[in-house]
């Protein structure tokens, strides 16, 4: 008979030490009308708890409407006026969303590097690539601009691009999508940032060149000493690429801990469900469950999963989720009332 | 099932597609492509971006016309065909396509979707069209009140199911799939793969599965040719090419794939550059241009294909053991 | 029953603008078709002793330089202002709708024809193209009427030919052939619907651009003139009475003219909006 897990103890609470990155009980809503007009709120983050260590790489998974992108829209501070947020996202001692302005952008571009999902969205298409990356530099610096230039050249380099100072004029329609993002990463890593957040980095990248870009972020990651954050949907960039996981589901993170553990023991249904579909496609006991994304315009604080979890009981349609998660084994938590203690 | 045994049910016959793009510039989408399905067979088409795959797919249910060669169904040629014959040998091959939402009328609702193909080709009467339709929903595991919806109100794998139901409403002979769950949640997609995967044991359907995602083009199918720049440059039963592959491309393609368990570590071939634009392909062998062990007799042509005569397993590099692969008399 | 008009007055709720525009045509449509019943008096009597007189009880908005009553003239104004731009956008769609399709299915020298008279339409200001094409075939509704649809039909089809490019570079197209569907009905079944979305947002602006081109006409003098009770025609006749102090004269007909085409853009841009939100929330 499983236990209902105990409540969370105060220390899990407090902001995670040493942690670069330290996300606690973040929510996030947006109000918007239907087609009939009426007003309805999405709850599109209900109480994230993320935590990236120093020089770690975290994976943070999900499939569509977990919440994903939107934790690392809020954390570079992109969010539409529209949008209600609540909590903390503390980053070198400040909670970053309590920074506006001349203060938020000090850290964005510098501190924490960004490696957008879409390469030709992230780059400015009338403006040459060296000059960007120089705008970069200069913005968060002082250097002078033939020192900037050469950086520029350097980093160009560094990221693989053949022929860096040709390539410094090219504008970036005249890129190759592997190209592109290379720029893209070279942008987020050229001011040495504490913390790299990348959003989908290989979306739309052929195969072969997708693991090149991974293989080379990871690469320049750890020779910066940074810490990095990867927003993803494939269960294989985490297992290959980065040292922790987090899984989110309907704006929660479901499961988190060492990729080694997590894949070794999974806790949370969905993460059970989440690995056993990314591997055999075929003749899986799971595939007959039904898969509706979960409606993120239900208000409810008891268990978003469990109309699809093929374990539920009765107190998880009932009992707020706050008040009970546990810890499995210390750096591997779980959100669920059935996880046994211990 | 009403071809001939040993007939192949469809045929593309040393196929090429170019496309205009101004100047006196050509793309070459595909270039001399041969491909042969058997009734029942489900046959894989690999490649990435530029590889021509798409195209193949389309020429093979005559929505595009190939620019040099001959497709055929059933024997027919259809490039000679009169149009309204055909319309009417559409309703025996059928395609689904990565996007359901653009492929179908948001103005319609799922019921009326679902009934098309049956108003387009069979002479059933409403109510009979009607019980087909809700019969077809069951089997794809579908609500019946979601007859009732639009496809804005459904989900991805759930518009899925609606498209691969109408696909199926004629009783094809071939289905042709261009990367039917590569916009799905992967949640998703396990259940998809295993509805396909029913529906051709129950069925016989053959079907011509695009993707570029190995694993499932191995879990599902028979036999796969691996696409490089509009050219075959490998092919065989499934489990021989993804074993024991023999082109340099389909082993840097299958060293890239990233599996879901940090456990398994595979050696990755590092490619050099990306896949070079299809109007400024190679003169000689199209992988030349990345081919970690290219030589210089790899320029002077197109390589001929080389069959493994015990295994049907088929690749174009000259490097292969000549004593394996035979490249058979009469080649192209 | 009961839930179609649910559904309707949620949407005046959540888009107050089609509600507000369409009350507006509404009773301006209204005054249009029960002009004889509703006006007090005969739009083109004269009353020679009050010639001029401000609005009072028994002329409530005046009298016009005629003698004629302001309020009678300006509701049978309404009729003109429908009269004229209802068959204007009706020609409009009627010739722009299928040159669009046509243009946008199949390209080839429609297109082409189809985008130089676009252009040539954009180096011409088109009121004074109106005012020279009226003035040189003579001022008669009709005249005002063809002149108007037809050179408003380019717009209608320039919108459809726009959304059926879009829609080409989609999957649905090539999926209803795929399905087998003959040219015909992909056309009529699944091509026209989806294309005409921004057609239906154009009527409303067209006719109000009809309105005022017409109303334009007659005040330069070119299009409809006194005694016809036609807005523009009596805007014409009252300006000359700013100056002396009679403002009852312009300012009626005038407020009246601005507020029917503020509710027909008001309305086309509520439908604009709703029709983006329909196709992708519902």
């Amino acid at each position: 008979m499983s236990q209902i897990a105990a409540p969370l103890d105060a220390n899990s609470a407090a902001i995670g030490g040493g942690a670069v990155l330290s996300i606690r009980d973040l929510h996030l809503t947006f109000a918007s009308r239907d087609a009939r007009g009426a007003l309805r709120h999405a709850r599109v983050l209900n109480g994230v708890d993320l935590d990236v260590g120093p020089g770690r790489i975290v994976g943070l998974i999900g499939e569509t409407g977990a919440g994903k992108s939107m934790t690392a829209t809020a954390t570079i501070g992109l969010l539409p006026a529209s949008a209600e947020v609540k909590g903390k996202i503390v980053f070198e001692a400040t909670d970053l969303l309590t920074l506006r302005g001349a203060a938020l952008d000090k850290v964005r571009g510098a501190r924490i590097g960004f490696v957008a999902q879409n390469p030709r969205a992230a780059l400015e298409p009338v403006t040459r690539v060296g000059d960007q990356l120089v705008r970069l530099i200069q913005a968060h610096s002082s250097l002078s601009t033939t020192a900037a230039r050469q950086r520029a050249i350097e980093i160009l380099a560094a990221v693989g691009i053949p022929d860096p100072q040709a390539r410094y004029r090219a504008y970036p329609h005249e890129l190759s999508g592997g190209m592109a993002q290379r720029v893209v990463i070279a942008m987020a890593l050229v001011n040495q940032p504490q913390l790299v957040i990348a959003d989908e980095p290989t979306t739309g990248l052929d195969v072969t060149v997708q693991a090149q870009v991974l293989d080379l972020l990871q690469k320049m990651v750890r020779a910066q000493g940074a810490a990095s954050l990867i927003i993803t949907h494939d269960l294989g960039i985490v297992a290959q690429y980065c040292d922790d996981m987090a899984i989110m589901f309907a704006g929660r993170v479901v499961e988190r801990g060492p990729v080694a553990q997590v894949f070794a023991d999974p806790r949370h249904p969905y993460t059970r469900r989440l690995i056993a579909a990314s591997r055999a496609r075929i003749g899986n006991a799971l595939t007959h469950l039904k898969s509706d994304p979960p409606d993120l315009y239900r208000q409810t604080t008891a268990c978003l999963y469990a109309d699809r979890c093929e374990q539920v009981q009765a107190v998880c349609q009932s009992a707020p989720l706050e008040r009970s998660c546990s810890t499995a084994a210390p750096e591997h938590r779980v959100l669920c009332h059935l996880t046994p203690i211990p | 099932m009403t071809t001939a045994p040993g007939k192949p049910l469809l045929q593309l016959d040393n196929v090429t597609r170019s496309f205009d793009v101004g100047g006196k510039r050509a793309l070459m989408a595909v270039r001399n492509l041969s491909l042969q399905i058997q009734p029942g067979e489900v046959v894989g088409l690999v490649g990435e971006s530029g590889s021509g795959k798409s195209t193949i797919g389309r020429m093979a249910i005559a929505l595009l016309p190939p620019t040099e060669g001959r497709v055929r169904f059933d024997g027919s040629d259809l490039a000679t065909m009169a149009a309204d014959d055909l319309r009417r040998l559409r309703q025996r091959m059928q395609i689904i396509f990565q996007d359901p939402w653009g492929a179908l009328n948001p103005r319609h609702t799922i019921g009326r979707l679902m009934e098309e193909p049956l108003l387009l080709h069979t002479s059933l009467t409403a109510q009979q069209r009607r019980e087909e339709v809700v019969a077809m929903a069951q089997r794809m595991q579908l609500g019946l009140p979601l007859l009732e919806r639009y496809p804005a109100q459904l989900s991805g794998g759930q518009l899925q199911r609606v498209c691969i139901g109408r696909a199926l409403a004629t009783k094809p002979d071939l289905l042709v799939l261009d990367e039917p769950t590569s916009s799905l949640d992967v949640s998703v997609r396990a259940g998809i793969l295993q509805l396909l995967d029913t529906l051709r044991r129950e069925t016989g359907v053959a079907m011509l599965f695009i993707s570029h995602d190995l694993e499932t083009i191995h879990a599902l199918c028979d036999r796969v040719v691996v696409l490089y720049l509009g050219c075959e440059v490998e092919s065989g039963p499934v489990e021989s090419v993804f074993k024991s592959p023999a082109h340099p491309y389909t082993q840097a393609l299958l060293s890239a794939q990233l599996f879901a368990d940090p456990a398994v570590k595979t050696e990755r071939q590092h490619l050099q550059g990306e896949i070079p634009s299809p109007l400024a392909a190679p003169p000689g062998c199209p992988f030349s241009t990345r081919c970690p062990v290219y030589e210089s007799r790899c320029d002077a042509g197109l390589p001929a294909m080389r069959v493994d005569g015990a295994t049907a397993h088929a690749a174009r590099c000259i490097r292969l053991a000549s004593d394996r692969f035979q490249t058979p008399t009469g080649a192209n | 029953m009961g839930a179609t008009l649910m559904s309707w007055l949620n949407v005046f709720r959540g888009f107050p603008s089609i509600a507000v525009g369409l009350f507006i045509v509404a009773v301006y449509a209204v005054l249009a078709l029960l002009a004889p019943w509703i006006a007090p008096m005969d739009p083109i009597k004269v009353h020679a002793d009050a010639v001029l007189s401000p609005p009072s009880a028994q002329f409530l908005l005046g009298t016009d330089g005629n003698g004629m009553d302001l309020l009678s003239r300006i509701i049978y104004g309404a009729r003109y202002a429908f009269g004229i731009a209802v068959p204007a956008v009706l020609l409009s769609v009627l010739i722009g709708l299928p040159v669009g399709l046509w243009a946008g299915y199949r390209g080839g020298w429609v297109d082409e024809v189809l985008l130089r008279s676009m252009d040539l339409l954009r180096v011409f200001p088109s009121i004074i193209l109106a005012l020279t094409i009226v003035a040189a075939t003579g001022q008669s509704i009709t005249n005002v009427i063809l002149v108007i649809g037809l050179l408003d039909a380019p717009i209608f089809a320039r919108v459809v030919r726009a959304e059926i490019l879009a829609l080409r570079g989609g999957l649905l197209i090539e999926s209803a052939r795929a399905m087998g569907n003959s040219t015909a009905r992909m056309l009529f079944v699944h091509v026209l619907p989806n294309s005409i979305s921004g057609a239906l947002t154009q009527i409303s602006v067209r006719m109000a651009w009809a309105i005022r081109v017409s109303a334009t006409l007659a005040f330069v003098g070119v299009g409809i003139q006194q005694p016809t009770p036609e807005w523009g025609a009596m805007i014409r006749q009252g300006a000359e009475f700013m100056v002396t102090g009679e403002w009852w004269v312009a300012l009626f007909p005038g407020l009246a003219l601005v507020t029917l085409i503020f509710g027909l853009n008001l309305a086309a841009d509520g439908i604009q909006d709703w029709m983006g939100r329909r196709r992708t929330h519902r």
